[in-house]
């Protein structure tokens, strides 16, 4: 309420008026006056007092009339009527309608103050439960926003969620969990696990957490197969709800499907295995062969030893080559590719492959030609592993050709990409292994591949280097007539 | 048998295949060689082997246990030992033997890579013997 209450006399004795002006003026009250009902309403609305004192016999808008206008507008505006005895009775119509008390005329300055007080003291009262009920109802508003806000949260999160409780029932259940485990009976809460879970893992689980007691029950974490699909595989955390007592009273299972998560950790064990098995082949062959020699086994015949040492240094060789490109491979997984990104003009990049490339090609017979296009587009790229790139592709080009045989490298502007072509005429790819040459350790084995030295990562590395360039990497091939690797690079657009 | 018996040497590693052949041709043994399953096969047919000493990690992973249940899945070879060698071990997590993988695993002997010479001549021996 305003600290300096506001009060309307309404009556159309100007003397009525002029009288409480003057008692209330004193009493440090804001007091407004109406001579008339219509007067007095449009107040009551523009000016909102704590109390009005109506004259129930007026002209024009009567007294009940106000009365009632006024509690439509607001309740909690206190009402006194003013009344002679010929209205009394009206008065108290008037008082079971909703007025808060009458003042009967004449009535002394005494009289006026104490009627006012407690009128006053009414208003304080309506005011004081008005705020109340706003702020229990804002309150409440808030802990239904709040709850709802909490099932959103439930509902939406990307992890299953339930929760059981010490009968066992299942109390809770968002949507994932729902899907994870296959829980679609739409009746399913209230229901005791064992009738819903056709995982006895996870029910075990559960179980076993709810009969924990006494002791300290503690967060568990335990991987579950999913039952449903093969290879699915959940981790579910589960963790108590302790009374105030310290007892179990349910339990709460976050289920995270870490499926993904194990194929990649599968995959990088058999890597590790398919390296160890890597390595320690040609280890093996070169003690194999130490052994010979040592077991007397090759004993004077000279050429036959000398042929053993060659090839002893040859798996040697090969190892070295296998732990450079591994641990090249290792920096491409950590990121430490494609790190000096320049616009580079591939052309001069390729002829550089080409000189490099030639004692080796006339090694192997094989004639190396280089054609580029004019006004080639450049591309952005780290020109080391560009390198690195053509220079395996144009190596196994020559590799795996026969004597006499032709590698070419092209190179060519196609729609938004520069295409570099390294074709050759040797024994090709059988059409069941182009997809996976570029797997690390596939090596094509043919009558023609076996002495051919190779890490089986070499292609693995150029893919991977490539599509770090935002480009892909392609064969054709055709058994015994020779492969095409091309690899495609977006331009760089100097506009 | 033969006089001399006659061992085919299956193994995708063409220095592993010279090796073992040296060891074993330095004991008057008759050798011949196949460096794939298909080849395998193929000698199998043309001329039968009375020992066979299979690499188990061939090219394509599990050539080598498919070509051992092959050959213990087929009457007319099933007589023949199959002495596996295989180039992984325990360390890798990814082991097998014929206790462990039953029926898909039937070798009549079973060692790891690398095997000593004498170590090898003394279990070829053996299954010979046996048979």
């Amino acid at each position: 309420m305003r600290s300096t209450p506001r009060i309307l006399v309404v009556d159309d004795e100007e003397i009525i008026r002029l009288g409480c002006q003057r008692i209330l003026s004193d009493e440090y009250y804001e007091v407004l006056t109406a001579g008339d009902g219509c007067a007095g309403l449009a107040l009551v609305r523009e000016k909102s007092p704590d109390l009005v004192l109506v004259d129930l016999l007026m002209p024009e808008m009567g007294g009940m009339e106000l009365l009632e206008a006024i509690h439509q507008h607001d309740k909690k505006i206190v009402t006194i009527v003013i009344t002679g005895y010929a209205t009394i009775e009206s008065a108290v119509e008037a008082v079971k309608k909703g007025a808060f008390d009458y003042l009967p005329k004449p009535f002394g300055p005494e009289e006026l103050r104490a009627a006012i007080l407690r009128g006053l003291e009414r208003r304080r009262l309506l005011l004081e439960t008005e705020r109340l009920r706003k702020e229990r109802e804002r309150n409440l508003l808030e802990l239904a926003v709040e709850r709802s806000r909490t099932a959103t949260i439930i509902q939406s999160m990307g992890e299953g969620l339930l929760v059981v409780n010490q009968k066992r029932q299942l109390v809770l259940l968002n949507p994932v969990a729902q899907k994870m485990l296959r829980l679609h009976d739409a009746q399913a809460l209230g229901k005791p696990i064992e009738a819903l879970l056709q995982n006895k893992a996870l029910e075990e689980f559960m179980l076993g957490a709810l009969a924990q007691h006494g002791s300290h029950p503690v967060l568990a974490r335990k991987e579950i197969p999913s039952g449903h699909e093969p290879n699915t595989v959940l981790a579910a955390t589960l963790s108590p709800i302790l009374s105030d007592t310290n007892e179990v009273i349910g339990v709460v299972v976050v289920l995270r499907d870490i499926s993904e998560q194990k194929r990649i950790e599968k995959s990088k064990s058999d890597f590790v295995r398919m390296v160890a098995h890597e390595l320690k082949a040609p280890i093996g062959a070169i003690e194999g062969y130490l052994n010979l020699i040592l077991d007397g086994m090759v004993k004077g015949d000279q050429a036959r030893q000398r042929q053993i040492l060659e090839r002893c240094r040859d798996r040697a060789a090969a190892l070295l080559s296998l732990i450079r490109d591994l641990l090249d491979l290792s920096a491409i997984e950590a990121g430490k590719v494609a790190q000096e990104m320049a616009p580079v003009e591939v052309d001069k990049i390729l002829k550089e492959v080409v000189e490099l490339m030639g004692s080796e090609a006339r090694a192997q017979e094989v004639t190396l030609k280089l054609s580029t296009a004019e006004r080639l587009p450049k591309v952005v790229g780290d020109r080391e592993d560009l390198m690195r790139v053509f220079t395996n592709l144009v190596s196994n080009a020559i590799k795996y050709n026969r004597p006499g045989g032709e590698v070419t490298v092209s190179a060519s502007s196609q729609d938004s990409y520069l295409v570099v072509a390294v074709k050759d005429t040797g024994f090709g790819i059988p059409p069941e292994e182009q997809s996976r040459i570029f797997d690390e350790f596939y090596r094509v084995k043919t009558e023609h591949t076996r002495k051919i030295c190779g890490t089986g990562l070499g292609l693995a590395i150029a893919k991977r280097i490539v599509e770090c360039h935002r480009g892909y990497i392609e064969v054709e091939s055709e058994v015994d007539r020779g492969s095409t690797f091309a690899v495609h690079l977006p331009a760089y657009k100097t506009t | 048998m033969a006089q001399r018996p006659k061992i085919l040497i299956v193994d995708d590693d063409p220095d592993y295949v010279e090796i073992t052949k040296s060891i074993l041709e330095s004991k008057d043994y008759e050798v011949v060689t196949a460096h794939s399953k298909a080849e395998a096969e193929q000698r199998i047919a043309t001329s039968r082997p009375d020992l066979i000493i299979l690499d188990i990690i061939m090219d394509r992973m599990n050539d080598g246990f498919k070509l051992c249940y092959q050959l213990k899945h087929d009457p007319a070879l099933r007589s023949i030992p199959v002495f596996a060698i295989s180039s992984v071990n325990q360390v890798t997590g990814f082991t097998f033997s014929p206790e462990t993988d039953g029926e898909y695993f039937e070798a009549d002997d079973f060692a790891e890579k690398p095997i000593k010479a004498d170590e090898l001549l003394r279990r070829v021996e053996n299954l010979l013997r046996k048979n």
